[in-house]
């Protein structure tokens, strides 16, 4: 059974249900996308379930699970070589907690959305694009499948923001769509560049006449290939060229002397091509993490933003950024990415004080958690700079938990703007005793974003710490003073949380609205169905690490021990 | 003197794609003196595009004759160029189609004007004689003033524009070409390129130099590239839609392939860091303005200076690197997109207005198959995926890349640079189009009417333009059909 496709797919073919729908039928979309969501979450579980945890994944296509590969393009160039792409997806350690993120994300926001009252048939075909490319993005192994999925986030976000946001949606959606395609634009020049130095070792084995069809390759061809390469031996049109993530990051599958390759002469501007590279990748998804100073479309579309597609952008969306920088920019350029690890970790900790510094000046609550999730999209760059299995476990971790708890922040200040429209911190105080149940999980949800022990955050926290802080004995990457100051935005962290949680919760009960104390109400039915399950998510994978930790380790020591060869 | 005749006469049958193209120019001509040719619109554009198509499927007799110099070595054909003068055929079919969408009373003579620029076109392209170059070019630049002539005020301006300046670029393109009959004393490509393999004196090196400049201007004016480019906004915005339409890929494709054969045949004119920086200058020229208009046709006649940009680019790859595909696909692409940019265009314009940004506002919600279409269309101008654009961008960028790094120089690096930029920047003004059909609030403005077969037709293009990222192989196996 090809289940990944089938997660893939299934949303495109609710689209074409949803658009076929008859007018006075509209709200029925709502149940076609439910449904969608739901099969998704019920072959995620299942794929969760079977998951092999002993296989690593990462470097080589043998040890990805549920791995689908079809050819998708290739054609002659003549003496440029043969272009390909493949259509080529699967899962290992380091996609399948994301996979299972936004099976569980998407499905709540899919509830959430169940508010939206106009243009309904086009918000759910928009919603169900936008969930195809998600999972498209978090499976491909093909540079090229990847980007297109990458690119084609932008749209259905630019539009669900655009037509059903707020008032200053259009400036927020166009700013969102101008800043992630730049962004985007950087990965795509690296990615012609590994395209033109890259070959299918693989195909080439077939075209050089080794092997008489890909199935009937062995390794034993494949060392003669590369002898041939080596010694000049093979023609320039015999070349394969590929897209393919797992064969860029093996140094062997470099055209000698192409531009990317580790031996190449070509200088840019007096820099090595590959420094540059992985330069441009982290710039493209630091735009999409985001991180400082690239950060600041994220307060306006979520500003903007309807409370479902807030969720789904600081749940997983954000997310996209992380995984992208593991899976494509350290995977590929580990050596490079070595020699900028200083940068990425000051980056990295500039996002976490600057973005807890900001969220302790906003006034209007969602803007805040805004500004949390730059500040905790920091961890994740200290993390990965850190070169250890601790800090790249953190950060995937961070990215995972960080998915539960902002959707959960999310969709609670959603609540109060439902009822009121307003959701500036200084026109509500103690609420506490009018909506009891509410502030519960209100609390629950800052302590569990503040890094408490019990919650998820603090695991991923603490990983990221461990490992970034032993890097300088290690490898000396991260220097120890910067740890110390990240460490330091913990407190102001807490600091936003417990004055917001003070100023709006605590104290004597008051709006400044008389009209809103009868909307005041407290939970219903459906935002328990939504809150409870994340509170429980952020809980349990605090509680229980292993749960997550143990699917993604084996992948997480292959690709640190990669790293570590290249820089060694 | 017998056996030249003889030749003439036995050679004759290679050109018959393009004796069908006159005789039906011909034809047209007593067709718009003797008939009434309102009444008989249906069956003249029914009748002027299967001719035109049958002069496409005659191409194939062109493949007899590959690398011969025929008609007295004023015409080689090459083995690349069937290929082009293919697309300039079907620009024409299609231009002659969007016709039928034209409202107000129908005259034969832009028809007849749009079959003899393509007849001009397979003759500049096929010339190996730079004597054949300028007559070829002539049938198209005089033709083309006459076409773009509407009797308004606005397109007497343009049409009248349109002429200084190509008179200008075709007086240019002569004195180049004198100055190299002077030199050399032959105007053949063969003959040339043996002068310039064997090298000539420096003093006359210098006024080579001068005169390849100046011939190289003259063909980039046809192609709209910087710094002859000026006539372009106003010809595109006077013109009518289907001419408009047509100016953006015809006239293009024979300058840039008239160039090519230059290039291939009596070798490197100007240098390749210069046209790449011509290039890029191109792209800058066209994107930035074009952020600034309201009228869409103006904002399509900024684009496709930008698009003439890439198209420089792609033939900087080629010649650098040898490579075909990327110009081919690019091309094809171009033309599929370009058409349907204007026959946008000419749906909006059905209201009976100019189509502008604001006349759009709004309609995405009440024509959402045009809605949708605009949305991928400008995905596809832009070059993003999952659109057809995006693959010929990146074919065009992928094979500057290779040239780039077999160079090794910084100016291509900045040139990579800023042209893969420009997505960006080509994305701000791309984007209003559906930005206006969906987030914008229904004006005062009429409706617009779309029928049922033109929402067939626009969603079969939408489809096409995804099917062409999908399964670009189907293009690329389409493009090698014509090249033998």
């Amino acid at each position: 059974m090809n289940l990944l496709s089938l997660i893939i797919g299934l949303p495109l073919f609710a689209i074409l249900l949803v658009l076929a729908l008859p007018e006075s039928k509209a709200q029925l979309s709502k149940w076609v996308s439910l449904g969608v969501t739901a099969v998704q979450l019920v072959v995620v579980l299942i794929i969760w379930q079977s998951f092999d945890e002993t296989k690593a994944g990462v470097l080589t296509l043998d040890s990805f699970q549920f791995v689908e590969n079809y050819e998708w393009i290739k054609f002659s160039l003549g003496s440029l070589g043969i272009f390909s792409a493949d259509y080529l997806i699967g899962v290992d350690g380091l996609s399948i907690t994301m996979v299972l993120l936004s099976a569980i994300v998407m499905f709540i926001a899919t509830i959430s959305s169940f508010s939206i009252k106009d243009k309904v048939k086009g918000y759910f075909a928009l919603l169900l694009l936008l969930n195809s490319a998600i999972y498209g993005c978090f499976l491909s192994l093909d540079f090229l499948l990847f980007y297109l999925f990458f690119e084609f986030m932008l749209l259905p976000m630019f539009f669900l923001i655009g037509i059903w946001g707020g008032p200053k949606r259009e400036y927020a959606s166009i700013k969102f769509f101008i800043y992630t395609l730049v962004g985007s634009i950087f990965i795509l020049i690296v990615m012609i560049g590994l395209y033109s130095s890259v070959f299918d070792p693989i195909k080439t084995a077939v075209e050089a006449g080794l092997a008489p069809s890909i199935d009937a390759v062995t390794s034993g061809n494949l060392e003669v290939l590369y002898q041939m390469v080596h010694t000049g031996e093979l023609a320039e049109s015999k070349f394969v060229h590929t897209f393919g993530l797992l064969h860029m990051s093996d140094v062997r599958n470099y055209i000698p002397n192409a531009i990317f390759s580790t031996d190449t002469a070509i200088t840019i501007f007096s820099y090595s091509p590959r420094l540059l590279a992985f330069l441009a990748l982290f710039i493209g998804f630091a735009v999409k993490l985001p991180a400082v100073p690239f950060h600041t479309w994220l307060p306006d579309a979520h500003v903007e933003a309807p409370t479902p597609i807030s969720v789904v952008l600081a749940g997983i969306l954000l997310k996209v950024g992380g995984y992208g920088l593991m899976r494509i920019g350290y995977s590929i350029f580990p050596d490079t990415a070595a020699e900028l690890s200083w940068w990425v970790a000051l980056i990295g900790m500039i996002s976490i004080i600057y973005g807890a510094y900001n969220a302790l000046a906003m006034k209007d609550l969602k803007k805040m958690i805004a500004y949390s999730s730059i500040s905790h999209m920091g961890f994740i760059l200290l993390g990965v700079a850190s070169y250890t299995v601790e800090g790249f476990s953190g950060a995937i971790y961070q990215m995972f938990s960080h998915g539960f708890i902002s959707a959960l922040l999310f969709l609670l200040v959603g609540v109060v703007y439902d009822r009121t429209h307003n959701r500036m911190i200084e026109n509500f105080r103690g609420l506490a005793s009018k909506m009891p149940f509410y502030t519960a999980i209100v609390i629950v949800g800052f302590f569990a974003s503040l890094g408490l022990p019990a919650f998820s955050g603090f695991i991923a926290e603490i990983l990221v710490f461990l490992g970034s802080f032993s890097s300088e004995t290690l490898n000396g990457l991260v220097p120890r003073w910067m740890v110390v100051v990240s460490i330091l935005g913990i407190i102001l962290t807490a600091a936003y949380y417990l004055w917001a949680l003070q100023r709006m919760f605590f104290g004597k009960y008051w709006v400044k609205d008389e009209s809103w104390t009868d909307k005041l109400s407290d939970l219903t039915t459906r935002e328990y169905i939504m809150l409870l399950p994340l509170a429980f998510g952020a809980f349990l994978f605090g509680i229980l690490p292993g749960l997550a930790i143990d699917k993604m380790s084996a992948s997480v020591i292959t690709l640190v021990d990669h790293l570590n060869q290249a820089i060694n | 003197m017998k056996s030249v005749l003889q030749d003439i006469v036995f050679e004759s049958h290679y050109l018959i794609s393009e004796f069908t193209l006159a005789a039906l120019v011909l034809f047209l001509v007593l067709m718009s003196i003797m008939m009434d040719t309102d009444r008989f619109k249906t069956v003249l554009l029914c009748f002027t595009s299967f001719v035109m198509l049958s002069s496409l499927l005659m191409l194939v007799d062109q493949s007899a004759a590959i690398e011969k110099g025929i008609f007295m070595h004023m015409i080689t054909i090459h083995s690349y160029t069937i290929y082009f003068k293919a697309i300039i055929i079907v620009s024409g079919i299609l231009a002659v189609l969007m016709y039928f969408n034209v409202k107000k009373k129908f005259e034969l003579e832009p028809i007849m004007f749009i079959v003899t620029i393509v007849l001009g076109l397979n003759f500049l392209i096929s010339s190996s004689n730079f004597l054949m170059t300028y007559v070829s070019l002539e049938l198209v630049s005089l033709t083309s003033y006459a076409l773009v002539y509407r009797a308004t005020a606005k397109s007497s301006e343009a049409s009248l524009k349109y002429l200084l300046y190509g008179a200008v670029a075709s007086a240019i393109l002569l004195y180049g070409i004198s100055l190299v009959y002077g030199i050399t004393g032959t105007l053949d490509y063969g003959d040339l390129s043996a002068i310039a393999r064997d090298g000539i004196n420096p003093a006359s090196a210098i006024m080579l130099t001068v005169a390849t400049v100046m011939i190289v201007l003259g063909l980039l004016f046809k192609i709209g590239v910087v710094p002859m480019h000026l006539w372009i906004p106003d010809v595109y915005e006077a013109a009518e839609t289907p001419v408009t339409a047509f100016f953006s890929i015809g006239p293009k494709v024979g300058g840039i392939v008239a160039l090519l054969v230059l290039y291939r045949s009596v070798g490197t004119l100007i240098g390749y860091e210069t046209m790449a920086v011509l290039a890029v200058a191109t792209i800058l020229t066209g994107n930035l303005p074009a952020l600034w208009q309201n009228n869409l046709k103006r904002l399509f006649a900024y684009s496709s200076i930008a698009h003439s940009g890439f198209l420089m680019l792609a033939f900087v790859a080629l010649v650098g690197t040898t490579s075909l595909g990327a110009m081919n696909v690019y091309l094809l692409i171009y033309m599929i997109m370009n058409f349907a940019a204007f026959y946008m265009v000419q749906l909006i314009e059905s209201k009976g207005e100019e189509a502008t940004l604001n006349s759009i506002a709004g309609l995405g919600k009440s024509q959402v198959v045009l809605g949708v279409f605009s949305v991928v269309l400008a995905l596809s101008l832009t070059g993003l995926p999952p659109t057809g654009g995006f693959m010929a961008k990146l074919f065009v960028l992928t094979s500057f890349w290779d040239l780039s790094s077999v160079m090794n120089s910084n100016v291509f690096w900045v040139v990579f640079l800023l042209a893969i930029i420009n997505t960006a920047v080509a994305l701000f003004y791309y984007i209003k189009i559906p930005y206006y059909f969906f987030f914008k609030n229904v004006g005062d403005n009429t409706e617009i009417y779309v029928s049922r077969g033109k929402k067939i037709l626009l969603a079969l293009i939408t489809i096409l333009l995804l099917v062409s990222f999908i399964k670009i192989n189907w293009l690329i196996d389409l493009i090698g059909m014509f090249n033998y």
